[in-house]
């Protein structure tokens, strides 16, 4: 089991009072899964997200994660679990303007000990994933926004991680660059086998997957597999 | 992540915003400057006043007239001393002194074919050659005939050959010294100069033909005395004290109407000035560096709020707190670094120019150039960490929000 949350909350002190995310989930992933987590607004997507990412840690029930307990680590710990095990892919791109398409993809690999000589060779087959083998030198500024989305996909490609968590990553294209990412997640899945969980409200987006698990209210309601 | 990898990136992000780099880094590239060209010139000066004591020789002493409560003040010149006196000392019985020479100058109008110019003349009278150790480059040096004839002959300095003689050879020329002919007998050779005297373009005639000439009366400003040996230039100073008073004729009661100094005393004095400059121009130095540095703390808080998104998009790819930390760090760092390395430039430009200017010797002072270094390294260092610590804590996630 890759993914396995256990009873998971999580809360917020706003002020003096306090606000819950999350109030038990408990959920499993398979390694090689295409997931879609879905939900209106104020649902605990993006908290999920955030504690799948080991970008924040649950206030109470376990996350174990390739079969270690998240929950345990220390910040320096949590950040390598973020370079080796998980690619973000996020809604506004997130790529460093004043970078080339080669150095965005290669960013990662500054915080990894893959040794210098592979990086480029790396970062250049991830970008060829993305059908954007072409475009090393350009500036993020160059591209459309749909090729700005397979950069950062190609970005979280390149450490070969167990997950790519995927956060609204249409959410800022029009529908038909939506789909052509939605399409390059698919054929990463098929052919990677790589575990790929989509954050998203829009069903439309959840139809690529293969299982759709909705939230409300930071709890799960429903978790489909589709044929 | 290595070094290389971080030098990559600060440069990449200074590389984008050129302008504030540079302004921001302002107050240190004064304050580096000012460090550089204070040692530079500092230590020509110091350099040039040592050289033209050695020439003098540590065991001169310098009699003024009048008392001097300050090192400074200027001569009482109704206390100066006579040809008689400075005569009637020569001719003393002395233990530790073994020559004493006499000086006055004033400026002239001297004309030398078709160039007539103001020139200063000095009056020398006694063992002055020796004392000072003059020593001929061409012809000879004044004698102790020349002055027991009241000899009109006049010994010049080199720079004059190149300002005065037209580049021409003076010696046996003739030339007017407020309308008195004087032969060129010689010309010294170069000695060393400081920006306080430069006796390279003097012209120099025996004090008994000065007075007779030149001016009416027969009054010296400066005595020099050469003590037998450096280690007796204590006893030297109180002998001359003391056959002073009684040519003077200083009653026992009455303070000395003269002031009596070693080089050694005057040096100090000298140094003692220099230091207070100095000290005024480390203080300007201090304050650039401590105000260019709060300047680059704010343009770190600055740069690092304007990168908020960054820093979370480094921390959720795998970034460490120390790693975002070494980043802005060394970002810092380059600015700083940068400054100083503009302000080493302009330090060394400035203190070439003072150096021609004040006429000292020019060396370029390579411990100048680390500590302008050290220094910028070091105020990076402090003034940038503690934007870089705000930066490292951040939370990812707020951060990746941020907008």
């Amino acid at each position: 089991m890759l993914i396995s949350l256990k009873n998971i909350h999580k809360s917020y002190t706003i002020g003096s009072g306090s606000y819950l995310a999350l109030k038990g989930v408990n959920l499993q992933i398979e390694k090689s899964e295409f997931v879609a987590i879905m939900g209106p607004s104020g649902s605990g997507k993006s908290t999920m997200l955030h504690i799948l990412g080991c970008l924040d840690t649950p206030s109470e029930g376990t996350y174990h994660l390739n079969g270690k307990n998240v929950g345990t680590l220390n910040d320096n710990e949590l950040s390598t679990i973020r370079n080796s095990q998980i690619g973000f892919v996020f809604q506004s791109f997130n790529l460093l303007p004043k970078f080339s398409v080669l150095d965005n993809t290669m960013l990662p690999f500054l915080y990894s000990d893959v040794p210098k000589n592979e990086r480029k060779k790396r970062a250049v087959e991830s970008l060829e994933k993305v059908g954007l083998g072409s475009k090393l030198d350009n500036k993020p500024n160059q591209l459309s926004g749909g090729q700005i989305q397979r950069v950062a996909i190609a970005r979280s490609l390149v450490m070969k991680p167990n997950i790519i968590l995927a956060d609204e990553p249409t959410g800022n294209l029009d529908t038909k660059t939506g789909d052509e990412v939605m399409d390059i997640f698919s054929r990463i899945h098929s052919e990677e086998k790589a575990t790929i969980i989509v954050i998203t409200h829009e069903p439309e987006i959840a139809e690529y997957t293969d299982r759709t698990i909705m939230l409300k209210d930071g709890l799960i309601v429903n978790d489909t597999k589709s044929a | 992540m290595d070094f290389i990898d971080h030098i990559t990136i600060s440069f990449t992000s200074l590389r984008s915003n050129v302008f504030r780099t540079f302004f921001s880094t302002l107050g240190i590239i004064i304050g580096v400057m000012a460090v550089v060209a204070l040692l530079g010139i500092g230590k020509s000066a110091q350099r040039s006043i040592e050289l033209s004591f050695d020439s003098f020789g540590s065991n001169s002493i310098y009699v003024v007239p009048g008392q001097q409560s300050d090192n400074f003040g200027p001569p009482n010149l109704a206390d100066t001393f006579t040809l008689s006196e400075v005569d009637r000392f020569i001719d003393y019985p002395k233990k530790y002194i073994e020559g004493i020479a006499a000086q006055t100058f004033t400026n002239f109008r001297v004309q030398y074919g078709n160039t007539t110019e103001s020139q200063t003349i000095l009056g020398s009278h006694g063992d002055y050659i020796e004392i000072q150790n003059f020593e001929a480059e061409y012809g000879r040096l004044l004698t102790k005939k020349d002055s027991d004839q009241r000899a009109k002959v006049a010994l010049v300095g080199p720079d004059l050959i190149e300002d005065f003689f037209n580049g021409e050879n003076p010696v046996g020329k003739t030339m007017r010294i407020n309308g008195t002919s004087f032969t060129v007998i010689g010309v010294f050779k170069k000695k060393g100069t400081s920006s306080f005297d430069n006796p390279n373009d003097d012209i120099m005639i025996p004090f008994t033909t000065y007075s007779q000439y030149l001016v009416s009366g027969d009054n010296l400003s400066l005595v020099s005395v050469e003590a037998i040996d450096p280690k007796f230039v204590e006893q030297a100073k109180d002998e001359t004290r003391s056959i002073l008073r009684k040519i003077r004729g200083v009653g026992t009661n009455q303070e000395d109407d003269f002031t009596v100094r070693d080089s050694g005393e005057i040096l100090s004095s000298i140094n003692q000035i220099t230091g207070i400059f100095t000290g005024f121009l480390s203080s300007i130095a201090a304050i650039s560096l401590l105000v260019g540095g709060i300047g680059v703390t704010n343009i770190m808080f600055v740069s690092i709020t304007e990168r908020t998104k960054e820093i979370g998009l480094r921390k959720s790819i795998g970034a460490k707190n120390r790693d975002i930390l070494i980043q802005f760090l060394t970002e810092s760092i380059m600015v700083t670094l940068l400054g100083g390395i503009i302000g080493i430039c302009v330090g060394i430009i400035l203190s070439f120019i003072a150096s021609k200017l004040l006429d000292l010797p020019t060396e370029i002072y390579l411990d100048a150039i680390g500590l302008g270094v050290l220094f910028s390294v070091i105020i990076g260092l402090i003034f940038g960490i503690y934007p870089a610590q705000k930066a490292s804590k951040l939370n990812p996630i707020d951060a990746l929000r941020y907008e």
